[in-house]
């Protein structure tokens, strides 16, 4: 490796460390009602790069409420809408080792959770594991997307 | 023979025409600026519905915030890199704000949303390739450009106030560039340093009601895309 690769290398890991630290800094535990096995919700399956996500095959599982095709995007995503992806390695367009769970819970505006456009974002490593709320996910994606907060339209 | 010649001048026309577009196609910057490049893209096709009040279903009011303490933040803009305050309520506190995030803070969404097969921005009549190519490539910078273009004149602003308990501002503000140019207003006085309200270029009232009566010192705080700067805007007197 050349010196002037191994100062790309050195920086590039000293970036990803930072953003790693500064994202870690930025999370919150948080304790909504746990999502329990939500692998019989309808499924959606995504790839290639997405912002936060990186280039990654995820997994995306809406719970009956998402999916509920009588709501109407006018007052967005019913209360009690559920989402979860999968963030998974990206084995030759197959789903990978799990990366981290990355959760969207629709829910009212009147409790101590924070609530960003209606949704509470939350972030675990397992389906098991404590969750961990972050400022990243709605400000920097999920607010400019395009079905009041979420990336897809679940209800087709 | 005839045919022969023939083939080889249609062949010449169609390389020097070729050559000929190739000369006159705009190429995306390799490195867009933001004032230069970006904010000219978004002004055209962007801002109509992002900016404040949003408008068409974008992004606002409806989409908010609730920390435990600081301002609440709704929706973006996109005649802004930076986020901005739009409502200030206790000026000892920043819990009762509100502000809206800027073009810099949600770059990262901007390419996904330009390429969407099923929800593309804008949502009529696409980006060409080139605006396309330049807001991806903005966009991809950590963080995106916001630097101003070489020679930037600055805006200019003029008010014309009515006093009262309830004072009228009506002001003029102005880019000598064209350049789309948006900010506050604020009035610095008795009552602290207050926001009158959030102005855009032209012509516009606004009212301002203080918390103390006495002089106030208008001072807008804009930004045509080249960074912000604050413009002396004449003096306020509210009464009793």
């Amino acid at each position: 490796m050349t010196a002037r690769r191994r100062h790309r290398a050195a920086r590039r890991t000293a970036v990803v460390v930072a953003a790693a630290a500064a994202l870690a800094a930025c999370a919150v535990p948080v304790d909504p009602d746990p999502i329990g096995d939500y692998t019989s919700w309808k499924r959606l399956d995504v790839r290639g790069p997405a912002p936060g996500h990186g280039d990654t095959y995820r997994v995306i599982y809406v719970n009956p409420t998402a999916a509920d095709p009588a709501q109407s995007f006018v007052d967005g995503y019913a209360a009690g809408a559920v989402i979860v992806k999968e963030i998974r390695d990206d084995v030759d367009g197959s789903p990978g080792d799990l990366r981290y769970l990355a959760i969207m819970r629709r829910l009212p505006d009147d409790g101590d959770l924070p609530i960003q456009g209606g949704w509470l974002f939350s972030q675990a490593s397992t389906p098991t594991a404590d969750e961990t709320h972050a400022d990243f996910c709605w400000n920097r994606c999920h607010l400019a997307a395009p079905y009041r907060g979420a990336w897809y339209d679940y209800r087709q | 023979m005839t045919d022969v010649r023939s083939t080889w001048f249609t062949r010449a026309l169609t390389i020097a025409g070729l050559g000929v577009i190739g000369a006159c196609t705009e190429a995306a910057p390799a490195q867009p600026t933001f004032q230069a490049d970006v904010l000219p893209i978004l002004a055209a096709n962007c801002v109509r519905c992002h900016a404040v009040p949003a408008i068409g279903g974008a992004p606002g009011d409806g989409a908010c915030t609730t920390p435990a303490s600081g301002p609440r933040t709704c929706g973006f803009r996109l005649d802004s890199y930076d986020d901005v305050v739009i409502f200030e309520g206790d000026p000892a506190t920043t819990d009762d704000d509100v502000k809206v995030l800027g073009a810099g803070a949600i770059a990262l969404a901007i390419p996904f949303r330009v390429d969407s097969t099923t929800a593309p921005m804008p949502p009529v009549a696409p980006l060409g390739d080139v605006e396309r190519a330049t807001l991806v490539a903005w966009a991809a910078g950590d963080p995106p450009d916001r630097t101003a273009r070489p020679g930037n004149r600055a805006p200019t602003i003029t008010t014309e106030v009515t006093p009262g308990a309830i004072a009228t501002i009506a002001y003029h503000l102005d880019d000598a560039d064209g350049d789309l140019t948006m900010g506050v207003l604020r009035a610095v006085g008795p009552g602290g340093d207050l926001l009158v309200a959030p102005i855009q270029a032209g012509r516009a009232t606004v009212q301002f009601a203080a918390p103390a009566a006495g002089s106030y010192a208008l001072v807008a705080r804009v930004d045509d895309g080249g960074g912000w700067i604050d413009l002396p805007a004449g003096a306020v007197e509210v009464t009793p």
